[in-house]
C-alpha cells in the first residue's frame, strides 16, 4: 500500500472519529409520535370542516356566534405516551388554530385546567384565549387520539387516527364531526 | 526530529489520537459526576443522586438516555414523580425515535470505539424503562398514559425477536416480562374496560404460570390498594475478552416479601412472588451484531500491528525514513484499534433484580404498612414502611418502594413534603 493510501485512510479515519462526535441525542433520529406539522395540519382542517359544515352554519345563523370550549385530549393512544403537559400544550395550540380563521362565528376558548396550567407555566408566544370565566361555553370540541402502532425488527410504524366532535354541553348532541389520519413510520438502523 | 514530526502518516496518528481523547474528555467529566450520583442512589441517599443527575439529565451527549434512566429511577425512589416521569419521558422519547446513532456516529462505533455510540440500552433495560413511565403514571393515576407505557415496554422486547418465527421469539422474551401484561391488566380495569383487562391477565398466566394467582382479575377488581416494590440489583456487564458477559447474581433463589399492616400481617401468600428476574432477561440478550464488528476490530488492529513491526523493521534495513514511518504509524493505528475493541459496558446500574405487585384490599382510612425483605447479600433484612396512607372508597391507591440497603425507607404522607427529600 503506498504511502498515499496510507494517508486516505488515515484521513478517513481521523474524519470518522471527527464527526463521530458531532450530532447530539436528540438531534439525530426520526420519530413516530405526531409532529406541530401534522396538529397544524389538523387544525386547519378542522377549522374548514367546521366552517363548511351546513349543520354548524344553520345554528351560527340561529344562535350567533358559537361560544366553544376545547377540552383536554383523551390519549387512546397504542404504546404511546401522551403527557399531560404536552396534552394541554397541544389543546391550546388547537384553540389558537382555530382562532385563527377569523370569521366571528366561534368564540373559542381553552377549559379550565389547561387555561390556568398554562397561566401558571407562562408559556411565551402562547395565545391562552379568554378566560373561562370570562365565557360561558355552550359547546365543546372534543378530541380523542387513537393509534395502531406496531414496533418490531425493522422499525416502528403507527397509524394514528384523531377524531373531532363538536357537542352540545346542553344535550349533548353532536354538531359536528370530522376524523384526521395520518401513518407515520420510521425505519430502524444498525444500532438502534 | 521536527521533520519526522511533521511526516503525514506519525501527524495524522497524533490527530487521530488528539480527536479520540477529545471525544473523550468532556464526556469524562460528566461521567465521572453520573457515577457520584448513582453512588449516592446506591448509599441509599436517592435525593442527592436526583440533585446530581438532574443536569446532567439535560446534556444530549452519548450518555443522555443512561443519565434520564438514572434520574428517573432515582427520582422514582425519592417519590418525585414529577422529575421522574419528565426524565423517564426524555429517555422515552429517544428510544422511540430510530436512527438516534447517525451514520457518521455508526461508522465511528464500527471502525474506532463502541462507547462514541448513543447509548440506548439493551433490550431489557429498554423494557424496564418503559415499565417505569407506566409506574409512574399509574401512581399519579394517569392510568391512559400508564397503558401506553406498559403496552410500549412489551414492544422494546419485540423489537429484538429473531426474524424466524416471529411469535414464537415474541413469545420467549415476553414470558420473561408478564408483569408487563398484569399491570396492563389492572390498568384497563380502572379505565373500565373489564373486556380488555380479561385478555391481559390470561396472557401473563399463560406467559408465567407461576403468576396465576397474581393475574386474576376478581383479585384487581376487588382491591384497592397496589404495592410496586422493587428489590435487588440488576445483571452486571463485564467484559470478557472482545464480548460482554453478565455477571452470576449472588442468589439463584429470589426472596418472597413479608408485608404487615397496621401491625397484623397481611395475608398475601402466593400473590407476594417475584415477577420479573432481570438477570435472567438479560442473558437473552438479542443485540450482539456489534460483537462481530467489536471482534473484526481487535483481530485488525493486531494485524495493523504484526505489519507495521514488519514494515518499521523493513524501512529500518533499507534506511528508508518514509517505510519506517509507515511501519510506526500502522502499530499506532493497529494499538488505537485494538484497544478500542473493549466493548462498551455501559448500562443502567439501577435496574432492580426483581419487581412485586401486591394488591391490598384496605377500608377506607388511614393505614400503616411495613414491607420487609432480606439484604440481597444476608445482612438481615430491608425494610420499607408506609406510614399514614390514606385510601379513599372507590378509588385506587398505588405506592412504590424501592427496597434499598442504606436507605431509610420510610414514607410518611402525614408530613408534608420535604422540598430537598421529597416525600
Amino acid at each position: 500500500m503506498s504511502l498515499r493510501c496510507q494517508f486516505c485512510m488515515a484521513l478517513l479515519l481521523t474524519a470518522a472519529g471527527l464527526v463521530g462526535g458531532c450530532g447530539t441525542a436528540v438531534g439525530s433520529g426520526t420519530s413516530t409520535a405526531l409532529s406541530g406539522d401534522d396538529l397544524e395540519a389538523m387544525a386547519d382542517q378542522m377549522a374548514s370542516g367546521i366552517l363548511a359544515s351546513p349543520e354548524v352554519q344553520r345554528v351560527v345563523r340561529e344562535q350567533g356566534p358559537l361560544r366553544v370550549v376545547v377540552l383536554p385530549v383523551e390519549n387512546q393512544l397504542t404504546g404511546e405516551v401522551l403527557p399531560r403537559g404536552q396534552a394541554m400544550a397541544f389543546t391550546a395550540s388547537v384553540r389558537t388554530l382555530l382562532s385563527r380563521a377569523r370569521t366571528g362565528n366561534f368564540v373559542w376558548v381553552n377549559n379550565r385546567d389547561t387555561f390556568y396550567a398554562l397561566r401558571a407555566r407562562e408559556l411565551e408566544g402562547m395565545d391562552l384565549g379568554p378566560a373561562p370565566e370570562a365565557v360561558n361555553p355552550e359547546w365543546a370540541l372534543h378530541a380523542t387520539f387513537r393509534s395502531l402502532a406496531d414496533d418490531d425488527k425493522r422499525g416502528r410504524s403507527a397509524f394514528y387516527q384523531a377524531v373531532f366532535s363538536l357537542t352540545s354541553l346542553d344535550n349533548r348532541t353532536v354538531l359536528w364531526t370530522d376524523v384526521y389520519n395520518v401513518k407515520k413510520t420510521a425505519v430502524k438502523s444498525f444500532l438502534d | 526530529m521536527l521533520r519526522l514530526v511533521l511526516k503525514p502518516p506519525l501527524l495524522l496518528l497524533v490527530l487521530t489520537l488528539a480527536t479520540l481523547a477529545g471525544i473523550g474528555c468532556a464526556s469524562n467529566r460528566n461521567e465521572r459526576a453520573a457515577q457520584r450520583g448513582v453512588s449516592a442512589y446506591f448509599a441509599g441517599r436517592p435525593d442527592l443522586a436526583v440533585e446530581i443527575l438532574e443536569p446532567l439529565s439535560h446534556e444530549p451527549d452519548r450518555n443522555y438516555v443512561l443519565n434520564n434512566l438514572r434520574l428517573g429511577q432515582a427520582a422514582l425512589a425519592a417519590g418525585d414523580l414529577v422529575t421522574a416521569e419528565n426524565a423517564y419521558y426524555r429517555a422515552y422519547e429517544t428510544l422511540n425515535a430510530a436512527g438516534v446513532n447517525n451514520q457518521a456516529r455508526t461508522a465511528a462505533t464500527v471502525l474506532f470505539n463502541e462507547r462514541v455510540r448513543i447509548w440506548l440500552g439493551e433490550p431489557y433495560e429498554r423494557a424496564i424503562a418503559n415499565l417505569h413511565l407506566g409506574i409512574v403514571y399509574y401512581l399519579q393515576g394517569d392510568y391512559n398514559n400508564a397503558r401506553g407505557a406498559f403496552e410500549n415496554a412489551l414492544f422494546k422486547l419485540r423489537r429484538y425477536a429473531g426474524d424466524e418465527d416471529a411469535e414464537a421469539n415474541y413469545e420467549e422474551q415476553e414470558s420473561t416480562f408478564a408483569i408487563a401484561y398484569i399491570l396492563l391488566g389492572r390498568t384497563w380495569q380502572r379505565l373500565g374496560r373489564e373486556d380488555l383487562a380479561q385478555q391481559n391477565f390470561d396472557r401473563a398466566s399463560e406467559l408465567d404460570p407461576s403468576l396465576r394467582a397474581l393475574a386474576d382479575s376478581e383479585l384487581h377488581a376487588g382491591t384497592n390498594v397496589l404495592l410496586i416494590l422493587e428489590w435487588g440489583t440488576g445483571p452486571q456487564k463485564l467484559p470478557e475478552g472482545s464480548g460482554i458477559v453478565f455477571a452470576a447474581a449472588s442468589s439463584p433463589l429470589l426472596p418472597q416479601p413479608r408485608v404487615v399492616v397496621n401491625g397484623r400481617p397481611a395475608g398475601i401468600g402466593e400473590l407476594a412472588v417475584p415477577t420479573i428476574d432481570t438477570h435472567l432477561m438479560a442473558r437473552q440478550r438479542r443485540w450482539q451484531t456489534i460483537d462481530t464488528y467489536r471482534a473484526i476490530r481487535e483481530v485488525t488492529g493486531k494485524g495493523m500491528m504484526v505489519g507495521g513491526v514488519i514494515v518499521l523493521d523493513q524501512g529500518m534495513r533499507r534506511r528508508n525514513e518514509d517505510t519506517a514511518l509507515l511501519g510506526a504509524a500502522l502499530i499506532g493505528l493497529g494499538a488505537l484499534l485494538d484497544a478500542s475493541s473493549a466493548p462498551d459496558t455501559r448500562q443502567w446500574e439501577m435496574v432492580p433484580r426483581t419487581i412485586y405487585l401486591v394488591p391490598l384490599s384496605l377500608e377506607p382510612g388511614v393505614h400503616d404498612i411495613r414491607v420487609a425483605l432480606p439484604h440481597p447479600y444476608g445482612y438481615g433484612d430491608l425494610v420499607q414502611e408506609f406510614r399514614n396512607v390514606e385510601v379513599g372508597s372507590g378509588r385506587e391507591t398505588a405506592l412504590y418502594g424501592r427496597i434499598l440497603p442504606g436507605h431509610a425507607g420510610v414514607i410518611d404522607f402525614a408530613l408534608p413534603p420535604d422540598p430537598v427529600r421529597g416525600p
